[in-house]
């Protein structure tokens, strides 16, 4: 490598270059698209309700709700969608090879898909909630900054998925992976909240309230009820408590990929 | 990057992650504008409500159909959450049939709902309707229904609080069909609502009346620990209610206080009336006058406790 090659090559770079190649991948591929469509046919249904007439700020409510969630769900799909095929489709391609010839390693490589993934389901997220909260009148009283809360924390639930999926990815095939991801972050609550009321009162109370923990809560990670319920935004301490958590869960997600990463064969 | 060395301490911070978890509950407030009876009655009313029908039937709402066909022996009546009143007026109970059975033979109501299954004169099908009638669950829905004892709908009910912990209402039910002949389990199964919502002032006003009748042994004898108990539960029930209860709560316009319902109001009277009536009979007298007097203001009047509080002072 001669010395401007070396210089170019810094870390930074050249995660902006994994993930770049992934961006533009993700804008090839069709699920974008079907999102994309969804989205259309919701703003077509509010722009017909609109016409008809929204007859109080209840359904008002409920609609914003109902296009924001359905926002945060599209994103995490693509999210997911995108993390989860990223290496298995490189193995199977066989670009991973030169792509990990180069001045790269492992760590930097799973950063730069990482981003991009998280990126995709971040301007997605946006995009489409958008297009929610600009078709949608509002008829109650809502937090501004409550909805940056919303937006941040959803970035932070898209980056934590993104995260989940690639580590999947590395450990169990492809459609296990999804379907896995998909049911911790709809249920992995619920799962726990059953296993926590299993428990309840037992000897082993304490010790699955402990272990349940361990499974991310992303219903903790959706501030759209808040929001819509015209609830007041996080006091600082409590949304910095919150980032905190998922960035102990990213980097543990990370290690265990860098890990299980750095032993798998090509 | 290269390096392993951010491995180990993310892997340590992650096994520490339960102590942090607990501590991350955005979601955890009072006043849910969408819960509000009002707000749901509101939003029912709406032809969007009517285009999106089921879609918005929660695990939990299905489980309730569930139960109300178990109790009628398998036999499908049409939901007593009248669907015309629903999708004309919004109203989601359209009757006081609000998981407390109160309707017996005698109570029959000429507006008692028809079968799923029509009857034959009803029925366009011939042959065809002849046979379902025959071989699923049908009673003529002339004659006055029959109910189970409700035990049957017990595990429905574990479900629902299994599947959400926070569902208060399914707590509220199950114990209520299980004091008749669990008592001691009842109150069991309130005391983990109570962990899981500890907001919840209707829980520890159940449970109460469940202690109190505890505390009456068989021979007439007092139990004076499930009395404590009692006691315990009824002032827990009424401190968390007049926390709860929106000030200046108004009967007649409930849609101003997202949050607070008439069920809720409903109950709140129920915890307080119950909280003097238990300081009448295992206190005293004076308290029990006291409480009265104080719980009605906080109502702004209660007739209930206006005239026990009146009795009770005529009281030699």
């Amino acid at each position: 490598m001669n010395a401007a090659a070396r210089e170019s090559a810094t870390p930074l770079r050249s995660v902006g270059l994994v993930g770049r190649g992934v961006l533009l991948e993700t804008v090839r591929r069709r699920e974008l698209y079907v999102i994309l469509v969804f989205a259309a046919l919701f703003l077509a249904g509010v722009l017909v309700a609109r016409a008809v007439g929204i007859p109080n700020p209840e359904t008002g409510t409920f609609v914003l709700n109902l296009g924001l969630t359905l926002a945060l769900g599209a994103a995490h799909v693509l999210a997911i969608l995108t993390a989860a095929r990223q290496i298995p489709a490189e193995l199977e391609n066989r670009t991973i090879h030169p792509v990990l010839a180069k001045p790269l390693s492992r760590a930097e490589y799973l950063l730069g898909k990482w981003w991009a993934c998280t990126a995709t389901g971040a301007s997605t997220f946006f995009v489409l909630a958008a297009i929610a909260w600009i078709a949608v009148p509002k008829l109650e009283d809502y937090s501004p900054p409550m909805l940056v809360q919303t937006f941040l924390a959803g970035v932070l639930s898209l980056a934590l998925v993104a995260a989940l999926s690639l580590l999947g990815s590395i450990l169990i095939p492809h459609a296990m992976n999804v379907v896995l991801v998909a049911l911790v972050v709809w249920f992995g609550h619920t799962f726990g909240g059953f296993v926590v009321a299993r428990a309840a009162g037992g000897v082993f109370a304490g010790f699955a309230r402990w272990l349940m923990a361990y499974v991310p809560n992303f219903n903790k990670l959706n501030l759209v009820a808040r929001y819509t319920d015209g609830i007041g935004p996080l006091p600082p301490g409590e949304f910095l408590v919150m980032t905190l958590y998922v960035t102990i869960c990213l980097a543990a997600c990370f290690a265990a990929s860098a890990f299980a990463f750095d032993r798998r064969r090509l | 990057m290269n390096g392993a060395y951010w491995r180990i301490p993310s892997l340590a911070a992650f096994l520490l992650l339960p102590l942090l978890a607990g501590r991350v509950r955005p979601n955890d407030y009072e006043a849910s504008r969408r819960d509000s009876q009002t707000a749901i009655e509101r939003r029912n009313r709406t032809a969007i409500a009517a285009i999106l029908g089921g879609v918005r039937t929660s695990m939990a709402d299905m489980m309730f159909v569930k139960t109300e066909v178990y109790m009628h022996n398998g036999v499908a009546y049409m939901p007593h959450l009248n669907m015309d009143a629903l999708s004309q007026r919004g109203e989601v109970v359209a009757d006081d049939h609000d998981g407390h059975d109160d309707h017996d033979e005698e109570a029959y109501d000429p507006e008692f709902p028809p079968t799923v299954i029509p009857t034959a004169g009803k029925d366009f099908r011939g042959i065809v309707g002849e046979l379902e009638r025959r071989v699923r669950p049908w009673d003529d829905p002339d004659r006055p229904h029959i109910h189970t004892s409700g035990i049957e709908l017990l595990p429905w009910y574990r479900m629902m609080t299994i599947s959400d912990p926070t569902n208060v209402r399914a707590y509220q039910i199950g114990a209520w069909w299980l004091k008749g002949p669990k008592p001691e389990e009842a109150l069991g199964f309130l005391k983990e609502g109570i962990a899981n919502n500890p907001r919840a002032f209707q829980l520890p006003y159940l449970a109460g009346q469940i202690a109190a009748k505890l505390a009456k042994g068989e021979n007439g004898e007092t139990d004076s620990a499930r009395t404590a108990e009692a006691w315990e539960f009824f002032d827990a029930a009424t401190a968390l209610m007049m926390k709860e209860r929106p000030e200046g709560y108004d009967r007649d316009h409930p849609e101003n206080f997202p949050g607070w319902s008439e069920y809720k109001e409903e109950d709140a009277r129920g915890a307080v009336r119950f909280a003097v009536y238990f300081e009448r009979d295992h206190g005293s007298r004076d308290a029990a006058i006291e409480k009265a007097v104080r719980y009605s203001e906080f109502f702004g009047g209660d007739g209930v406790l206006d005239r026990l509080a009146r009795r009770l002072e005529n009281e030699d």
